[in-house]
């Protein structure tokens, strides 16, 4: 474990422990470490973030989803916490929850967006569905950062 | 890997110094530190110090999960190479040079020099790579122009199964990226109270992402290119007086794409004609300058204000491709010929801050904090219409751009009491009482709702009834109002007027936290702490109706001697939601329960400075996760668990042989398993209208074996080697 997070984590242990999840970020590595994204001597922002707001200081390391895109994505450009748990999740990418369910918590538009995907829909249970599985709704809408392009309103370019 | 402990300059002495001050007597008396000897750190003092160590590390039955991002991803032997040379003089003056693990992809060098206190200069590269899957499979051929080729011979159809050249064009490939970083800083301090700060940072990102590639009925998992540049400037000056500081601060962001684009070809049989090939955009070039301003001042001397304000500016403006690369579809003009795309960043924060009792009496003892915040994005982006294309394949129809732009304030109050003032004075165990309310109001454009109105009130108990003993609880509770719910913009596909995204949604939150600490005899600390959260969306039928987040941790150290150290770590933590949806675009006819699971326990043993010859570490982990999705829909139906579970023992054996020359074995076994339905017998032609990646939930036991050697000269080589203070 990189010294520096050792140390937060002996007071942060709620953070020590989603740390330990199978998909977090690499704290224990050289490239970064608590103090990349939170400032530990104070801080005007919330959670003593370094930049001004949560976006902004997740902008730091991945810049190309600051855009602005032609075509955004608008939890995207509020909060990045809308659908990523920055200290570790069991889902892969770092999501709160699993896609389609992901997605189905603000797509309700009629037809595939609003199915009822279970068990059912997997390989070996019936006909597999390409909603639910491999990328799910990323298999086709893999633009979910936003989209430049000018037939991407949908997120598919 | 080495042994000394210097970063960027600086050593841990600092802290050390601060935990030495804290401990005084805060009577002030007096404490004769004419005896003391720092074991830990001895000093330099002007003689070049330093040491290399080398070795191998040999693993076995890794993979890209084991080596996410140290890069021992494959089995074979790996070099140890860490090393540092410097040196420090009485003056403060100092220099250093730096290496970490440069036979891993996880590699860094590092060169600071400087005088303590006055200047300092770095220069440092880094390297990290994220390894993402190494069971990717793909029939397309990557051109050199940003383009996805089928091999010869390829045979199209309508389905997957039909693609009879699939299996004889699959091959390999790792999907993982890797980060590059240069990056030249410095610091001065002035004479007269001025300070300032400048690093600039060069950073590249290379590797393969997983793409979505739509032709409306089918679609592929693609390789897509990263190749990304990202530069940036990080500068700051401040000025300290006595009462106050004033800083300024520039903040330059500069991204640049070295794909624009990628055009694949259709493996399937396209739906109409000329649709065999499509094309994405890829990230598009952007900067953003930020400028910012920090002025802090003591108003007396109980009360403080501070103010921070920021504005930046992100810019986008890189050339659009054309609505598509199908010959046979005839267009429209595109409105622009780029976006022109531009966002304002507006920032305020200010804060006053002070001690009430200094100017009342009766209310000495009370602290308290009103902060005001603002923040927005101003999005100004021009709006246009655009004739797209569907998916390469057929004309879409017309598309209003929607450059969303929110405000957010938030108003703030807290305040502080010393209750033990009151009910034991002079009993020096402190019983704090804290609370504070604050109201955030969001205004959105083109949504559903434009304002929503959260107040949020907490109250916080900390006591330390003995010397051994201390609570820390907390309670709070929150209240999210918002407008009616409308339909969103015009243009915007339909959404079930039952909807209500979960951030735009009426909300009652509750939340608690609670911390116990205790010293026990025989040099044994215990942490104690507990959480909970949880959200009732009040008026969602459609969408997230609830969640709740729930754990705790345990973690216990023992010093059983001053050679010898045990800790333990445990952590529970259950996260539920429930979320219902309407197949019949009407009243909700599924719900959809989840509860996520995940334990986490290790425990770790430290003998340090054995005979003088030994350290010994050794650690055992258990990490344990467990994802149940039901649906009710008519019945109940339950997915298979999505499980994860890794665990494994390391040890790490240190011999000094001589006083400057270690002997460094280590040992390491890791298991790993996950389930994962969604990845669980999903071959490239499982599923008949997608050509998927073929990637399989990790399942490994990895054995890593090293040995290396580490030897120290100049300086005092003879003395132990710096303590790291993690440990």
């Amino acid at each position: 474990m990189d010294r520096q997070a050792a140390v937060c984590f002996g007071c942060h242990q709620e953070q020590r422990a989603e740390n330990s999840r199978p998909f977090h970020h690499p704290v224990e590595g050289n490239l970064m470490n608590c103090a990349s994204c939170h400032s530990p001597h104070g801080s005007a922002n919330d959670f003593e973030l370094r930049r001004v707001s949560l976006n902004d200081t997740c902008y730091t390391c991945h810049a190309e989803k600051r855009g602005p895109y032609l075509w955004e994505h608008a939890p995207v450009t509020e909060d990045c916490s809308n659908c990523h748990v920055p200290h570790g999740s069991s889902q892969p990418a770092l999501l709160a929850m699993r896609a389609p369910l992901l997605c189905q918590q603000c797509h309700s538009q009629a037809g595939h967006p609003s199915l009822a995907y279970g068990p059912g829909s997997l390989p070996g249970a019936g006909q597999p569905s390409a909603y639910l599985v491999a990328g799910s709704c990323l298999n086709c809408h893999s633009q979910v950062h936003g989209s430049n392009h000018p037939s991407g309103s949908k997120l598919t370019r | 890997m080495t042994g000394n402990d210097c970063v960027g300059g600086t050593s841990w002495r600092p802290a050390l110094w601060l935990v030495l001050l804290a401990s005084l007597p805060a009577e002030g008396a007096q404490v004769d530190t004419s005896g003391w000897e720092c074991n830990f750190c001895p000093f330099e003092d002007g003689q070049l110090a330093s040491e290399v160590e080398a070795g191998s590390l040999y693993a076995d039955g890794v993979s890209a999960k084991f080596g996410e991002f140290d890069g021992i991803s494959e089995d074979g032997g790996y070099l140890v190479l860490d090393g540092s040379t410097g040196e420090r003089h009485e003056n403060g003056s100092f220099w250093r040079i730096t290496a970490k693990d440069l036979g891993l992809d996880n590699r860094s060098l590092g060169a600071v020099a400087g005088r303590e206190g006055l200047w300092q200069a770095d220069l440092g590269y880094v390297a990290s790579p994220h390894n993402v899957f190494d069971t990717t499979v793909t029939p397309f051929v990557a051109g050199t122009d940003s383009s996805l080729t089928l091999p010869a011979g390829w045979v199209r159809a309508g389905n997957t199964q039909l693609m009879t050249a699939l299996d004889s064009s699959l091959r390999a490939y790792d999907l993982e990226t890797t980060r590059e970083r240069w990056s030249l800083g410095g610091k001065f301090n002035g004479a007269s109270g001025w300070r300032t700060n400048l690093r600039y940072t060069h950073e590249t990102r290379d590797g393969r992402r997983l793409l979505g590639s739509s032709f409306i009925t089918t679609s592929s998992q693609l390789a897509g290119p990263v190749d990304f540049v990202t530069d940036q400037v990080d500068w700051s000056a401040q000025y300290k007086t006595a009462r106050g500081t004033v800083g300024f601060s520039y903040f330059g962001s500069f991204f640049s794409n070295e794909r624009k684009e990628l055009v694949w070809a259709n493996p399937f049989t396209a739906i109409a004609p000329g649709a065999d090939q499509g094309q994405s955009a890829l990230a598009p070039d952007n900067n953003y300058n930020q400028l910012a301003l920090k002025l802090s001042y003591e108003l007396g001397p109980a009360w403080r204000v501070n103010l921070n304000g920021t504005l930046g500016r992100a810019k986008q403006d890189e050339s659009f491709l054309p609505y598509t690369v199908n010959p046979l579809i005839t267009t429209t003009a595109l409105p622009r010929t780029s976006l022109g795309g531009d966002v304002d960043i507006r920032h305020v924060d200010l804060q006053l801050s002070g001690d009430l009792g200094a100017q009342i009496a009766w209310l000495e003892g009370l602290r308290g904090k009103l902060s005001y915040r603002y923040y927005e994005r101003d999005n100004g982006t021009p709006q246009a219409d655009y004739s797209y294309v569907e998916g390469d394949t057929f004309p879409g129809g017309l598309a209003t751009s929607l450059p969303y732009g929110y405000r957010r304030q938030k108003l703030s109050l807290t305040g502080e009491y010393d209750l033990a003032r009151l009910l034991w004075p002079g009993s020096g165990h402190p019983f704090r009482l804290s609370g504070g309310w604050d109201r955030e109001e969001w205004d959105r454009t083109f949504q559903e709702i434009e304002n929503s109105t959260e107040d949020r009130g907490w109250v916080r108990l900390r006591l330390n009834p003995l010397s051994w003993l201390a609570f820390d609880a907390r309670y709070g509770a929150a209240n999210r109002e918002t407008d009616p719910y409308g339909t969103g913009p015009p243009g915007s596909a339909p959404q079930n007027p039952l909807m209500r995204k979960f951030n735009l949604a009426d909300r009652e939150r509750d939340f608690w936290d609670l911390g116990v600490q205790l010293s026990l005899p025989g040099n044994v600390s215990v942490s104690l702490g507990g959480f909970e959260r949880q959200d009732d969306y009040i008026n969602s039928s459609l969408g997230l109706t609830r969640s709740r987040d729930i754990g705790g941790t345990a973690d216990l150290s023992w010093t059983i001697s001053g050679k010898i150290s045990a800790f333990a770590f445990y952590g529970h933590q259950e996260i539920s939601s429930s979320q219902s949806g309407s197949q019949s675009f009407g009243s909700p006819d599924w719900e959809a329960r989840s509860l996520d699971q995940f334990d986490s326990a290790s425990i770790g043993i430290r003998l340090d400075e054995l005979n003088d010859r030994w350290n010994v570490k050794f650690d055992y982990f258990l990490v344990d996760g467990h994802g149940d999705i039901e649906m009710r829909s008519g019945g109940a139906a339950a997915f298979p668990p999505l499980r994860t579970r890794s665990h494994g023992p390391s040890l790490e054996v240190e011999y000094r042989a001589t006083p400057a020359f270690d002997v460094i074995a280590t040992l390491r076994y890791e298991h790993f398993d996950a389930h994962d339905w969604a990845l669980d017998g999903v071959e490239p032609d499982t599923l008949p209208s997608i050509l998927t990646s073929g990637a399989d939930a990790f399942d490994y036991d990895a054995n890593l074996i090293g040995l290396s050697f580490r030897y120290r000269f100049g300086g005092d080589a003879g003395a132990a080697p710096a303590a790291d203070p993690e440990e």
